[in-house]
């Protein structure tokens, strides 16, 4: 009994860890614990997945509650993007469990984690407001355009969504990482919200946030019905992940700056590189047991 | 310059997002803290009486546990249901998880009746398709062994 306690509390506060780094890094929790799970509880990858995914419902839907009342995120962008995500969501999770030898799965974690750093250290989305984007033909028909209250230039602001086509390819991309990985993707969802239809930042990040509940529920019902969802895992992370990005977004209101994102920027790239040396390890066949 | 009745319109358009988006708002936070609930329950169940109501494994053996076979805990709905009311801790978790995974299928299908109401019928489309693509998603896990 003292081991299954032990373990339980040190699950937990792991996942709370993982949860301020993963909301401080503006990454969601999701992308480190899995990372977590694996190397240091040598928890089998598919369980790991399966934890966090679930993990990654709860604190998307929590923090999007926020987002939405405030009307920042535009929920019919996000709405249709869903379509594309999720299926990309049940793609990735079919692929996942298809794949027998996990060293591929490492390695592509390794390699998402190491494009997730990207952002800190260079900022996307400089431009706060972009301005003259055109509307796309299909967002015109479907009156994607809107508007939000832009805090730092304390007014309205209407904007238009121009690149429909290659964000929804992006994000049917995002969705198959989010099923194959078990993580919220918010990386790439931004990426394909931000770079190619030229939204303001904010509004995809919150967009993203929205979106991100929906797609991982694609996947969250596969990896859970094939008995990868287990109990004594999956619990204390979802908790752990949801007081950890609390804490974080409290946190982030007071400390802010680069030195902050750097050290964000650096445990997650050891991590990364940790996932791709147990990647090459497992392709070797050194026997590392995980 | 907008007539007198558009701009009504407009306002009444307005009026009624804000209310859509206060339902969302308000489901998104309750379906969260209504499933963790269910959870951390669960976990107070399994600290007080010390058993999972399942096969009991030493903890190593614990943390490797899955597949559709597994003993070590129910992820079937019957299962589930059967283990709540036999007040089995590991049951009482995995109904607050499976609360939370199938909790984005009831905010879709909240927009469905939201866009409806505002007759926005390409919307109607748009969420009923990814409602019936999140179903699907449940109806596939049956093949993915």
């Amino acid at each position: 009994m003292f081991d299954l306690v032990l373990y339980l509390i040190l699950i937990l506060v792991a996942s709370v860890f993982a949860g301020i780094i993963g909301s401080m890094a503006g990454l969601g929790g999701g992308v480190l614990i899995v990372p977590f799970l694996t190397l240091y509880f040598h928890v089998p990858i598919y369980l790991a997945i399966g934890a966090s995914i679930v993990s990654v419902i709860a604190t998307s839907s929590g923090s999007a509650s926020a987002y939405v009342k405030d009307k920042i995120s535009n929920i019919r962008v996000g709405t249709f993007l869903v379509l594309f995500t999720t299926t990309g969501a049940i793609v990735g999770a079919f692929l996942g469990l298809r794949i027998k030898n996990p060293a591929a799965i490492y390695l592509i974690f390794g390699i998402v984690l190491l494009i997730s750093v990207l952002p800190l250290i260079k900022k996307i989305g400089e431009v706060n407001q972009p301005e003259n984007i055109k509307n796309d033909p299909i967002a015109e028909r479907m009156s994607l355009q809107s508007h939000y209250h832009n805090l730092e230039l304390d007014k309205e602001v209407n904007y238009n969504v121009s690149g429909v086509k290659s964000g929804s390819a992006m994000m049917f991309v995002a969705g198959i990482l989010s099923g194959l990985l078990g993580i919220g993707s918010g990386v790439f969802k931004v990426i394909a919200m931000d770079l190619f239809m030229k939204l303001p930042i904010k509004v995809s990040t919150t967009t993203s946030n929205f979106m991100i509940g929906m797609t991982a529920a694609a996947s969250a019902g596969i990896y859970f019905f094939n008995g990868d969802v287990n109990p004594y895992i999956a619990a204390p992370v979802a908790i752990g992940v949801l007081i950890g990005a609390l804490v974080g977004s409290r946190l982030l209101m007071k400390v802010r700056g680069r030195t902050v994102r750097i050290l964000f920027a650096a445990v997650i790239l050891v991590v990364a590189i940790e996932m791709l040396r147990s990647g090459v390890l497992l392709i070797g066949g050194m026997g590392l047991h995980l | 310059m907008s007539t007198g009745k558009e701009r009504l319109f407009e306002k009444e358009k307005e009026e009624e997002e804000k209310i859509s988006s206060k339902v969302l708002s308000f489901y998104l936070i309750w379906s969260v803290i209504i499933s963790l609930s269910v959870i951390v329950i669960g976990l107070i169940t399994y600290l007080a009486t010390d058993s999972t109501g399942y096969l009991k494994v030493p903890i190593d053996i614990l943390l490797q546990s899955y597949g559709p076979n597994t003993a070590v805990f129910p992820h079937y709905l019957g299962t589930i249901t059967y283990g709540v009311f036999k007040f089995k801790s590991f049951a009482i978790i995995q109904l607050g998880v499976l609360l939370l995974i199938l909790s984005p299928f009831g905010r879709i299908f909240i927009q469905v009746l939201i866009y409806a109401r505002e007759r926005d019928r390409t919307f109607v489309v748009i969420a009923a398709t990814v409602f019936v693509v999140l179903l699907f998603s449940l109806y596939l896990s049956k093949y993915i062994q």
